[in-house]
């Protein structure tokens, strides 16, 4: 049996808690103490976590574009609306392709920040395209994705860093 | 390396060979700018000053030093109260290039002592401290823009009207190009937010973004200096008060407001400032981020700007979360309640 990562981060914070931080007068030194202290809290929730999470995220992102291909990307977008259609597509391939085996936690977060991109310019398109026929339809089901990748992250961040950010 | 010698020869450059640096402090925290706190002799005078540089990995808040410079060195020929700015350089070696400015320090503090104490008579002294900065608040927000020569380098919204719009666009576009990950939610907000924005102003005036408790100098209970500028921008008055830190709850809020109006000789609307409270909180979003960039590519490294530009930043983007699609209304009061909270998102901006 050997120690988890957030035990051994764990382990850190006490140290620094019990042993430095009484000790230490200087308003930086207690500063950098207090930040590194939020760090250690937020990569103890996020550590164990992550790799589930951006895999889960992923698939859903993946759900929630290809159903947005109903979308008419045509019309007054026409030549961005067809990179966007070829982006959307390439992405549903790739987030296939990393179920394939254990993907790394650094791949599944870049194809996560990719896909939010996308989401990002369907959500402009939507905007820009408000009161037409089936935008209304896709608006509402990236505002649900949003809804549920926020829950997903919340524990990485509240109320991990609420309080004195300095 | 800024420490004393090195300041000691560009001392000696601007202000005479006679000139020598006695003591040098480093305020906290600065991780956006740093500021340093310079005493010196000169001849038989005695001399103090702000010498005020970006930090390694760039100012957080997206806006030049020099622009700072700007509008104190024409706020300080007019009757708003600011420190005497005394020169800017663009890139001196003594930051190894990075801009420089130095004003003459003020008489005061940042702090004042015992103004949280219990009691009738600290209630009444916060009032008091209230009304003052009221006071000081009207006189930026009546000045002529125009005259004192703001118009030549402030954006300028083309009307009263379109003050909120103009503030919207203007932050958009920082959004659009410092975000450092897509973080679609604030987008979303974003569009929530155009929906709401107020379509009248009480006129169209010199905001100075942060102000209140922690941003001014104060001297015997009342503003000595206002004091750090870098968010200023010209739009509604309104704005102002969803940023005075502090201000509004130091006494009656009402009072405090009619105060104000009375000074200004115009009025608050209530549902602009329900406004401008949430549209801080999306606007802090970019401003933190920004300086997250340097984080990033390896320029700046501290702990301090990490968990500013990342874990900072989303926790706005979950506040955001929180707001998004309530009225105004309901969405000012949920800001309220964090601002209330030992929780305090305001501070991030620090």
């Amino acid at each position: 049996m050997k120690p988890s990562v957030e035990q051994m981060l764990e382990a850190m914070q006490l140290a620094l808690r019990e042993k430095v931080s009484p000790v230490v007068s200087d308003q930086w030194a207690a500063s950098a103490l207090r930040s590194v202290d939020v760090i250690l809290n937020h990569l103890q929730a996020r550590t164990p976590v992550e790799g589930p999470m951006l895999y889960e995220d992923n698939r859903d992102l993946a759900a929630v574009l290809e159903g947005a291909g109903g979308l008419s990307l045509a019309g007054e977008m026409a030549s961005n609306g067809d990179v966007l259609a070829k982006a959307l597509a390439g992405f549903a391939a790739d987030v296939a392709e990393s179920a394939q085996g254990y993907p790394a936690v650094a791949v599944l977060s870049a194809l996560n920040v990719r896909g939010r991109y996308l989401l990002d310019d369907l959500l402009r398109v939507c905007h820009a395209r408000r009161g037409q026929p089936g935008v209304e339809r896709v608006h509402t089901a990236l505002r649900g994705y949003l809804d549920r990748h926020i829950e997903r992250e919340r524990p990485f961040f509240f109320p991990t860093y609420v309080g004195r950010p300095v | 390396m800024i420490n004393e010698a090195s300041l000691q020869s560009y001392f000696q450059k601007h202000l005479g060979i006679d000139t020598q640096v006695v003591k040098v402090k480093q305020t906290f925290p600065g991780i956006s700018r740093q500021t340093y706190l310079v005493w010196t002799k000169e001849g038989n005078a005695e001399g103090s000053y702000i010498f005020r540089t970006d930090s390694k990995g760039g100012p957080i808040c997206p806006v030049p030093l020099e622009y700072e410079w700007k509008i104190m060195s024409r706020l300080f020929k007019t009757v708003v109260p600011v420190a005497e700015p005394l020169w800017f350089e663009q890139a001196p070696e003594v930051t190894g290039g990075r801009p420089v400015m130095v004003r003459r320090m003020v008489d005061g503090s940042n702090e004042i002592p015992g103004l949280y104490d219990e009691g009738a008579a600290a209630a009444a002294r916060r009032q008091r401290v209230a009304f003052d900065h009221a006071e000081k608040l009207a006189a930026l927000h009546t000045l002529d823009l125009e005259a004192n020569g703001f118009t030549a380098f402030v954006e300028m919204p083309e009307s009263p009207a379109l003050a909120s719009r103009h503030d919207f666009e203007r932050w958009t576009g920082i959004w659009r190009g410092a975000r450092t990950d897509p973080m679609p939610l604030v987008t979303e907000a974003a569009y929530w937010l155009e929906e709401n924005l107020p379509t009248s102003a009480a006129r169209i005036s010199l905001c100075k973004g942060n102000n209140g408790m922690g941003e001014e100098i104060w001297k015997d209970d009342k503003v000595a200096a206002l004091s750090d500028w870098e968010l200023a921008f010209a739009g509604d008055p309104a704005q102002d008060w969803a940023m005075s830190q502090g201000m509004l709850t130091l006494g009656d809020a009402k009072a405090t407001i009619a105060h104000y109006e009375a000074a200004a000789g115009f009025s608050i609307d209530q549902s602009s400032l329900d406004f401008y409270r949430v549209w801080e909180v999306w606007k802090a979003v970019p401003t933190l981020n920004n300086g997250l960039r340097s984080f990033l590519d390896g320029s700046d490294k501290s702990v301090a700007r990490l968990n500013l530009g990342y874990g900072r930043v989303k926790l706005f983007e979950q506040l955001l979360g929180m707001m998004i699609g309530k009225p105004i209304d309901e969405a000012a009061a949920i800001v309220e309640r964090w601002r209330k909270s030992p929780y305090r998102p305001e501070n991030a901006a620090a």
